[in-house]
């Protein structure tokens, strides 16, 4: 293979992605780590700002995307979980508590078709017949004139 | 003429043997203005407060004073969790599925009442994060006051991310179907 072939090129351009992102990455991965240790601690703003960051350096991952809607939802920032969560399912379509936090954040700010979406969603996905049966319930309401 | 006169006779008989008896102790119209008693257990004063918004948003005329109202409404308060927690597994799990194969579900979250559904997991992944959400179950009656008569009850329940917004869905959903029972009045003469 020639050095100048764009094949090479492409070779080159992932090899060094790889050895740049992978500190980067490496960071992401501790600062979600430690976030979520400060949220089984109770210390749920700390774990918002580690989640933040964790979700920051590494846009494109959905458990940090999940984790950080579930934090900022406990602290009652539903303008930001709801940014987070909708990132969570963009990279991760399948992701079953998302879609429970978004239906619940959707709900609460009366934006009734997406929650409608939501649970839908989520009774698709779930094997949770408790948490399917109050979806049911939600669905039932959100679908009342 | 004798005989079409007899047929009419015959018919206006006959359309007043099918009407159905009317039970003279109640008539729902009758319920013009509504009290709203007390609601035991946990959160049941902010219940109480909650269904005076909601009759008078639905058009019911409500009275401070029980004395001066037609029927009462009371209640209880059966399940006031202000803070229930979910567990939610970030990763993939799998669950055995009825046609004895298993499915795979990709952050699984799982209701602190559903501890079956958790054990039967085959395989959960070891993060987990705790989600929060409130509940409310409410039984709610309405009582004609001169008689006691029992008019209305029912009960409903929801789930929310604050405890003030599933009492409002409850009370809204209970309004609503008492309005079913109950007509409102179109207008109320001062007594």
């Amino acid at each position: 293979m020639r050095l100048s072939s764009p094949l090479w090129s492409i070779g080159c351009l992932f090899v060094a992605g790889a050895i740049y992102a992978s500190p980067a990455s490496t960071l992401a991965q501790q600062h979600f780590l430690q976030g979520l240790a400060y949220e089984r601690l109770g210390r749920i703003p700390e774990a918002y700002a580690e989640l933040q960051l964790a979700s920051a350096l590494s846009p494109l991952d959905a458990q940090a995307a999940l984790a950080l809607g579930v934090v900022a939802t406990r602290l009652g920032k539903l303008d930001a979980a709801q940014r987070a969560l909708e990132q969570s399912i963009t990279l991760e379509p399948n992701s079953v508590a998302s879609y429970f936090q978004l239906a619940m954040i959707y709900e609460s700010k009366k934006m009734n078709e997406r929650a409608l979406d939501s649970w839908h969603r989520f009774v698709g996905l779930s094997q949770d017949d408790l948490l399917k049966q109050e979806a049911q319930k939600h669905i039932r309401h959100l679908g009342t004139p | 003429m004798k005989q079409t006169q007899l047929i009419c006779l015959l018919f206006l008989l006959v359309s007043c043997a099918q009407q159905k008896p009317v039970k003279a102790e109640y008539n729902s119209n009758q319920v013009k203005r509504v009290a709203v008693g007390s609601f035991e257990g946990q959160g049941g004063t902010a219940v109480a407060h909650e269904f005076v918004k909601q009759l008078l948003n639905a058009g019911f005329v409500v009275t401070e004073q029980t004395a001066a109202a037609d029927a009462v409404l009371t209640g209880v308060v059966n399940d006031y969790r202000p803070s229930d927690n979910l567990l939610i597994f970030i990763g993939t799990a799998t669950f055995p599925a009825p046609n004895a194969q298993s499915v795979e579900v990709i952050n699984p979250i799982i209701g602190s009442a559903s501890p079956t559904t958790a054990v039967a997991a085959l395989g959960l992944p070891k993060v987990q994060m705790v989600s929060v959400c409130a509940g409310l179950e409410v039984s709610a009656k309405l009582s004609a006051i001169k008689t006691g008569t029992l008019l209305w009850a029912n009960s409903a329940s929801y789930e929310s991310l604050t405890l003030p917004a599933a009492a409002q869905v409850v009370t809204q959903e209970l309004t609503q179907n008492l309005r079913k029972k109950i007509p409102v009045p179109t207008s109320v003469t001062s007594s």
